[in-house]
């Protein structure tokens, strides 16, 4: 999966979980960007990511996510 | 040093503006204070008592004196002039400052104290709240600054602040600038009106708190003593209460027999529960008469301090 | 000593000043030093105990900071969270769990005698075992590095200002300060007094003379009826605010004093428009710390269960919140009424806020209110267990208060002092929320404005204030 495919599936994923209609991705963008992306919505968010790519996140790493940016990078990892 | 020589300056400025400021409070509020009493003749008790009165007879209390005994009754039977000095809420530590503050300025013939039996227990929060009351006396006075004390272990170091004389008063001060006081007749008597609601019939039992408070004892005892020794009378007195109760067991109650024992004071105890008061049309509440119970009772109870006391002989 | 006693007010200046005058590298020492002394100063007894939690959490660190193999670091760290547990378990709840389990035989017709501690609670043992436990998952974690000097970790578990009732801090932020501390600059010292002064306003102006009415009213409830019991539970969550956040705020103001930044508890809390944004506001450390070490992981190991996994690692957070709170059943009680609070919110989310959209109520002001309104008035009732002795008694009050009608308990002395006490709080919130850069007092550009309402914020404490030594609510945690 190329880098622009994984960024148009995490989109449509965001869209869904965080109910926002035209959400653009950007590198630097966290949980305080988005309106409906907080500690209850993550997991979810997680999860669907974790089905959508067929990858399985461990703990450690989730938590040295720090924007949108480092989730992709690990997606990107995960799926070579 | 250097960067902190401006935040020094300035704080050694705030200080000196929180010393004046707190000044300019203490007199303020003392102004307000009186501004406040002045507008009630019954709130101005505590200043008169403190300050005024000059009369023979001297009636000591809480809202059970003032409301019942009637001075102008007492003035007919006795021949000698009475003030009522007593007011709501005021227990032993202002009732002690009211007496110290009289013998401070001239010898009454005779102090009637309305006691009760647990009139030696500790106070509790609300009438340590009531303790500022005396506040303005502070100063001057030993007996006032002994029972400030017993507010809290700091209390002496609060009183620094004039700011903190008038703790929560300020609000009572507009009350009573707005609202009226009770009605006020001759020496300061404030009669109550009505009889007990058919819902305060009910329950007329009352228990005591069983505890003899040290420090109440101590101060009473020196007030005692004083007395004596300038050849005041004293007379111990039980204002009804339209109770059932039983207080013979109770501690505070037996070491105020002791004591009464031990200087020689009359206690009129009688009148307590005497069938011919006992009728709830004499009553506001449990604890107060009225004013149709309040002149009977001065009545009888004129008849008994001329009996005990043989009052026109000694006199 | 308390904050709101003499002592503290002397002990204070002298501790930072000299602070500024030892040496740079002994200051982690001194203020250690001091402490303890402060810790000694309550219960020296108790004292050993956090030197011995200390040290258990400085040898677990540096031992897992030896080792490389994961599955190995992973038991070191359960075995050292459970050797900081084992204490608070047995001071706090060890009677409790075996009432209820001689309770739960009894159904059955068992009767066991179940042994019992009769212990005092050491002081500041929730927060500081909390944030042992913390450290050590971090360090797990990877997410701080190991800390080498035994005096900066004997320091972050017992800094005196936030050992008796937080904020709850973390390694990452306290570590890399009490490695590097610094002198008082000036700015820091009128900082910290600010932030100071206000604590005390909120603490012994608004919090303590609510509390005079609310104790009043709670301590005799079969006295008083459903309206007053109404009035005094909503004026509860604003006494817990004032009392619990002004007490925050004198922390925050004394650790910054001395140069140090300690993370905030409280932000506004009444202005949330749903629960988790309340919760978000709300004691705040506590509830940073139960998310990251209670309710992540747990959430991490249940998102296959989608939503219903997000519901039970609600439940499961909010019962250890309840529970961390105290040991009875009311707190369980009140952490669960959170839980569902919030997992109802979780559950119509989504529908919630398609609402909103269609309807453009997300800015609309008289829409914000109401929410907020709700907000606090189901906060108030889930605290009414907070306050009861017995659930029992929660369930009594809340019925008198649909119930029984009447006129209301009017203490007007308290409450006038209380409305205005509270009308100034509001007034400085408010102006937090919507208007922050407007008419600011303690931080005017002109010195007679400052100067003159840090005299104003000082008489009402003075004038208006409870100085008659309030109960502190959080201290025997």
């Amino acid at each position: 999966m190329s880098k622009e495919e994984i960024i148009t599936n995490l989109t449509s994923i965001f869209c869904e979980v965080f109910n926002e209609k035209d959400l653009v991705l950007r590198d630097d963008m966290t949980a305080n960007d988005v309106e409906n992306w907080d500690s209850l919505t993550h997991m979810l968010m997680i999860s669907k990511v974790e089905e959508q790519f067929g990858v399985k996140f461990k703990l450690k790493e989730l938590n040295k996510l720090k924007q949108v940016g480092d989730l992709i990078s690990t997606i990107e990892t995960k799926l070579q | 040093m250097k960067r902190y020589k401006g935040i020094l300056v300035k704080l050694l400025i705030f200080v000196a503006i929180v010393i004046a400021t707190d000044i300019v409070c203490g007199k303020f509020f003392r102004f307000l204070e009186l501004k406040a009493l002045s507008n009630s003749p019954y709130g101005m008790t505590l200043e008169n008592t403190m300050w005024k009165i000059q009369s023979d007879v001297v009636i000591i209390g809480a809202s059970e004196a003032s409301h019942s005994i009637i001075p102008q009754i007492l003035e007919d039977s006795l021949g000698m002039s009475v003030y009522n000095c007593g007011k709501d809420g005021c227990r032993f530590y202002i009732q002690n400052a009211m007496v110290n503050g009289v013998i401070d300025r001239y010898t009454p013939k005779l102090i009637i104290w309305s006691v009760g039996p647990d009139f030696l227990s500790t106070p509790s929060v609300e009438d340590k709240g009531n303790l500022s009351q005396i506040n303005p006396f502070y100063s001057e006075k030993q007996y006032v600054k002994d029972a400030l004390k017993t507010k809290s272990k700091y209390e002496s170091v609060k009183l620094c602040s004039k700011a903190y004389l008038y703790n929560s008063r300020l609000f009572v001060y507009l009350y009573k600038m707005i609202m009226p006081d009770y009605e006020y007749e001759y020496g300061a008597y404030a009669p109550l009106r009505g009889t007990m609601s058919d819902s305060k019939l009910g329950n007329r039992e009352k228990a005591w708190k069983n505890h003899l408070d040290v420090n109440v004892e101590r101060e009473f005892l020196k007030t005692l003593s004083r007395c004596q020794s300038r050849g005041v009378n004293v007379v111990f007195v039980f204002v009804p209460r339209f109770e059932i109760e039983d207080h013979q067991n109770i501690q505070s109650y037996q070491r105020m027999i002791e004591i009464a024992e031990k200087y020689n004071i009359t206690i009129i105890e009688d009148l307590y529960h005497c069938n011919d008061l006992m009728n709830s049309a004499y009553f506001k509440d449990h604890a107060h008469l009225n004013s149709i119970g309040a002149p009977i009772f001065t009545s009888l109870l004129s008849a008994e301090l001329k009996q005990s006391l043989n009052i026109c002989d000694k006199m | 000593m308390t904050f709101t006693s003499f002592k503290f007010l002397l002990f204070f200046p002298l501790v930072v000043i000299l602070y500024n005058i030892v040496p740079k590298k002994a200051r982690v020492w001194y203020l250690l030093a001091v402490s303890y002394a402060f810790y000694a100063f309550m219960q020296p007894v108790y004292l050993v105990l956090l030197a011995i939690v200390t040290l258990v959490t400085y040898w677990i660190t540096r031992w897992m900071g030896c080792v490389d193999d994961d599955n190995k670091k992973r038991k070191i760290q359960v075995a050292g969270i459970i050797l900081v547990l084992l204490p608070l378990f047995l001071f706090k709840y060890f009677n409790f769990v075996n009432e209820s389990i001689g309770a739960l035989l009894g159904v059955w017709g068992i009767t066991v005698n179940m042994p019992t501690i009769q212990w005092l609670l050491p002081v500041g043992i929730s927060f500081y075992t909390f944030m042992a436990i913390g450290y050590i998952v971090d360090v797990y974690n990877e997410e701080v590095n190991v800390e080498k000097n035994i005096g900066s970790v004997g320091l972050f578990l017992s800094f005196f200002p936030i050992i008796l009732s937080g904020p709850i801090e973390r390694a990452g932020n306290m570590f890399p300060q009490l490695n590097n501390l610094r002198r008082s600059e000036p700015q820091d010292l009128t900082a910290g007094a600010k932030m100071m002064l206000w604590g005390y306003f909120m603490k012994l102006c608004v919090a303590d003379r609510l509390a005079l009415y609310v104790d009043a009213v709670f301590g005799n409830i079969a006295h008083h009826n459903g309206t007053s019991l109404a009035f005094a539970s909503l004026l509860y969550p604003i006494q817990v605010y004032a009392d619990l956040g002004g007490y925050s705020l004198i922390a925050i103001g004394a650790a910054r004093c001395m140069g140090m930044r300690i993370i905030p508890n409280f932000n506004r809390p009444f202005f949330a428009t749903s629960m988790s944004e309340l919760w978000r506001r709300w004691h705040m450390s506590l509830i940073q710390w139960l998310t990251d070490y209670i309710y992540t992981p747990i959430s991490f190991a249940l998102r296959s269960w989608k939503v219903w996994g997000i519901v039970v690692s609600l439940m499961l957070t909010f019962l250890i919140s309840g529970v961390w709170h105290g040991a009875a059943l009311t707190f369980i009680v009140w952490g669960l009424v959170q839980g569902v609070y919030l997992s109802i919110e979780a559950l119509v989310q989504k529908k919630r806020s398609n609402f909103e959209k269609k309807h453009n109520l997300e800015k609309n002001p008289i829409y914000i209110f109401l929410c907020c309104l709700i907000v606090f008035v189901l906060f108030a009732i889930s605290q009414v267990f907070g306050k009861c002795a017995t659930v029992e008694e929660g369930w009594q009050v809340l019925l008198k208060i649909f119930s029984d009608r009447g006129t209301m308990f009017m203490d007007s002395s308290t409450l006038g002092y209380a409305g205005v006490m509270v009308f100034v709080l509001a007034f400085k919130d408010l102006r937090d929320e919507f208007f922050p850069t407007k008419l600011r007092f303690f931080e005017s550009k002109y010195i007679v404005v400052r100067f003159l309402s840090y005299l104003f914020v000082l008489f009402l404490i003075v004038n208006m204030g409870v100085l008659d030594a309030g109960q502190f609510i959080y201290f025997q945690f």
